[in-house]
């Protein structure tokens, strides 16, 4: 699979940056709404929490606090979702493609992949800086926020691939998945802390398989903690683990997929 | 068996037919236990091989699997049962321009889909001004796809397979693109390809492009191979394929014919005692209705496959129903050297009714040809058959007789010949005015 992912690594870099391009094609702004949409919901989030139901960070106690909680928290979440979400209906997007040229099938959602972690380093990057300008302590745990990042893409994209092999026989999965999303991000602590969980809910999150990746960035970035080791081979095992289940399933089931788009 | 650059060996495409998303979800979930599917085989063992330079046809009627068994080919489908190797790079007409962007300029798409197509980059910069001369786009080769007319677009797609110069051509269909003039430049460019090293596979619905094109050419029936063989006979059998037999074969009164004169007794028998038909030329069709003799001969009636320039030969076929007949009909081919239908046409196509015909019952048809064609060898066949379901201008075929000839038409080279081309035709002249 890595192989053919090399293979096609020019086809998939294009059109991971067009898509970023084309995507607002023909609106004024163009590329820029792809920052502007996020920043706009954590505006939102912020105003609600801080102001509305005024939760306060325990760690912390700086005015911008929580819009950096949040931001660390949220962008690689965005990105991940997106990850998935795009990327199950990759192949139905690209049917046209699929049922004519040989093109291996995981090239289609390696490509939104591409497209969302692009897209996140952008954010993220804005989001360093705004940090830096804001004379936040900057240190050098900073450079495992991307590591980090990467994984969690590597785990989103493995259930793209997942998910984008079901969903052309069952396009039920489409549909179920937004709603599916939808709770977990609100099972996993992102627009909230952890703190304001009870003792009981706080294990289940544990479990929660965004968890480990949301909450090393943002010790990371935050704190300047890093994880315990067994952290980062939980991590390592989902980034990597889902992707190889993901192509056994696309491998059993690729002889039909473009019969059946 | 060197040479062989496709290698196809028991090839076969079954789709699974579900009749509902939660039939195969019980399938699934049982594991392939219970079976909840219908197969719908649209290829069943395909076997053939191709030859490096050789063009193979492939023709059948809509749903016979031509696409599906290309697609298999270039690897957009996978196939259920069998193998096929491919040697060398291949390139798919099938694939014609969905890998552009309608953003790019047709210059930028010609580079993207090459290097997708796995061309190096430097490959297309040699040929860059070739594509674009062929093209014929002018200024539209610098600017954005989507300002392209269709027509455009597909120029532009096709100029980039023809000079992509690839081992394997795989073509659907795909030569009636742009106007008139665009598909004759095209159809010089693929003799082109062929004459060079490029194998080629060609599914078509327009025989004669098959005739003109390919060494060989395969009939798909049903998913099956029915015929594979010459384009001539291929097509011949193509057609005997179309045209159903009428249902109700007409009125159960066949009146008796009446008695021969001694004239056509004789005719008859010369025809018979100087038979051209044998078992040499390749020979098919439904039965029932059966050519048994054929004679070629002069005005004055002596056996000649000579003739000279706008001078005529009569036919005399001898026919014979084996089977009650309505309507029946039989008529001639003419194909020139490179296997060009220079001319058909038959009874029906004269309006000439013949008799309907009880078993056992004979007719004895005289065609008078004018050989008003270029001089040299030409082909005929002979075909008999009845009006079909399908129309006036498919019949059903019974009987067809091929590869008979060669007649030689000869011309005196001292004189100006009467016309140029392939067959002259009704022309006049006439002076208007003269100051």
């Amino acid at each position: 699979m890595i192989r053919v992912l090399y293979y096609h690594r020019k086809y998939i870099l294009q059109n991971a940056w067009n898509d970023l391009r084309h995507r607002y094609a023909g609106s004024g702004m163009g590329v820029i709404w792809n920052v502007i949409s996020p920043l706009a919901q954590i505006l939102v989030y912020t105003v609600v929490f801080t102001k509305i139901m005024s939760i306060k960070l325990p760690d912390i106690a700086s005015d911008f606090a929580f819009p950096l909680y949040l931001c660390s928290g949220f962008l690689p979440w965005i990105a991940f979702s997106e990850c998935v979400s795009r990327g199950a209906n990759s192949f139905l997007e690209n049917a046209n493609y699929l049922k004519r040229m040989p093109i291996p099938e995981q090239v289609f959602v390696a490509q939104t992949a591409m497209s969302a972690t692009i897209s996140m380093f952008i954010s993220l990057g804005l989001l360093f800086g705004l940090t830096v300008i804001m004379r936040y302590p900057l240190t050098w745990l900073w450079l495992t926020v991307p590591l980090v990042a990467i994984l969690f893409q590597g785990f989103g994209f493995g259930l793209g691939l997942l998910l984008s092999s079901i969903n052309v026989f069952f396009r039920d999965v489409g549909q179920l998945l937004g709603i599916s999303l939808q709770i977990w991000m609100w099972m996993t602590p992102i627009v909230y802390p952890v703190s304001i969980l009870p003792e009981r809910l706080f294990t289940l999150v544990k479990f929660n398989p965004a968890y480990p990746f949301i909450h090393t960035i943002r010790e990371a970035f935050l704190f300047g903690r890093l994880p315990e080791v067994w952290v980062w081979w939980v991590m390592i095992a989902w980034a990597f683990g889902v992707p190889v289940l993901g192509y056994i399933v696309l491998r059993r089931l690729r002889p039909e997929i473009r019969d059946a788009l | 068996m060197n040479n062989v650059v496709v290698q196809v060996n028991h090839l076969g495409k079954g789709f699974k037919i579900y009749a509902s998303p939660w039939a195969r979800a019980l399938e699934w979930a049982s594991f392939g236990q219970k079976m909840c599917h219908q197969d719908f085989w649209a290829l069943k063992d395909i076997s053939f091989e191709v030859r490096k330079g050789e063009c193979l046809g492939i023709i059948g009627p809509n749903g016979a699997g031509k696409s599906t068994l290309l697609k298999i080919l270039t690897r957009s489908l996978y196939p259920t049962t069998g193998t096929f190797q491919i040697e060398g790079n291949v390139l798919s007409l099938l694939e014609l321009g969905t890998g552009f962007n309608q953003e790019l300029t047709g210059r930028q798409n010609i580079y993207r889909s090459s290097q997708l197509l796995g061309f190096p980059k430097g490959y297309v910069t040699e040929r860059i001004r070739e594509i674009q001369e062929f093209a014929e786009l002018g200024d539209f080769f610098d600017r954005p796809i989507k300002t392209y007319s269709s027509g455009m677009f597909v120029r532009l797609a096709f100029s980039m397979f023809v000079f992509l110069k690839p081992e394997v051509l795989i073509v659907d269909e795909a030569l009636s693109v742009g106007d008139i003039f665009f598909q004759q430049k095209c159809f010089v460019k693929m003799r082109e390809m062929l004459s060079s090293d490029t194998t080629c596979l060609f599914a078509s619905h327009d025989t004669a492009a098959i005739q003109n094109l390919c060494d060989r050419a395969i009939l798909l029936y049903n998913g099956e191979i029915d015929f594979i063989g010459v384009p001539q006979e291929t097509v011949s059998r193509y057609f005997s394929k179309l045209g159903k037999r009428r249902s109700n074969t007409g009125p159960s009164e066949i009146e008796a014919a009446p008695p021969s004169s001694p004239d056509s007794l004789m005719l008859r028998a010369e025809t018979l005692a100087h038979n051209i038909l044998n078992s040499s030329h390749p020979c098919h069709g439904a039965g029932g209705f059966e050519i048994f003799a054929a004679r070629v001969t002069d005005h004055l009636r002596r056996d000649s496959f000579v003739v000279k320039m706008l001078e005529s030969l009569d036919f005399y076929v001898l026919l014979k129903a084996t089977v009650p007949v309505y309507d029946p009909s039989t008529g001639i081919h003419l194909f020139d050297r490179l296997g060009n239908l220079v001319f058909a046409a038959g009874t029906r196509q004269l309006r000439y009714r013949l008799p309907d015909l009880r078993p056992g019952q004979e007719l004895l048809v005289k065609f008078e040809i004018s050989f008003n064609v270029q001089p040299g060898e030409y082909t005929f066949s002979l075909g008999a058959g009845e009006a079909s379901e399908e129309g006036p201008n498919i019949g059903h075929l019974q009987d067809r007789h091929e590869m008979l000839g060669p007649i030689v038409v000869t011309a005196d080279e001292q004189q100006i010949f009467p016309f140029y081309g392939i067959a002259q035709l009704p022309m006049k002249a006439t002076l208007i005015d003269y100051k």
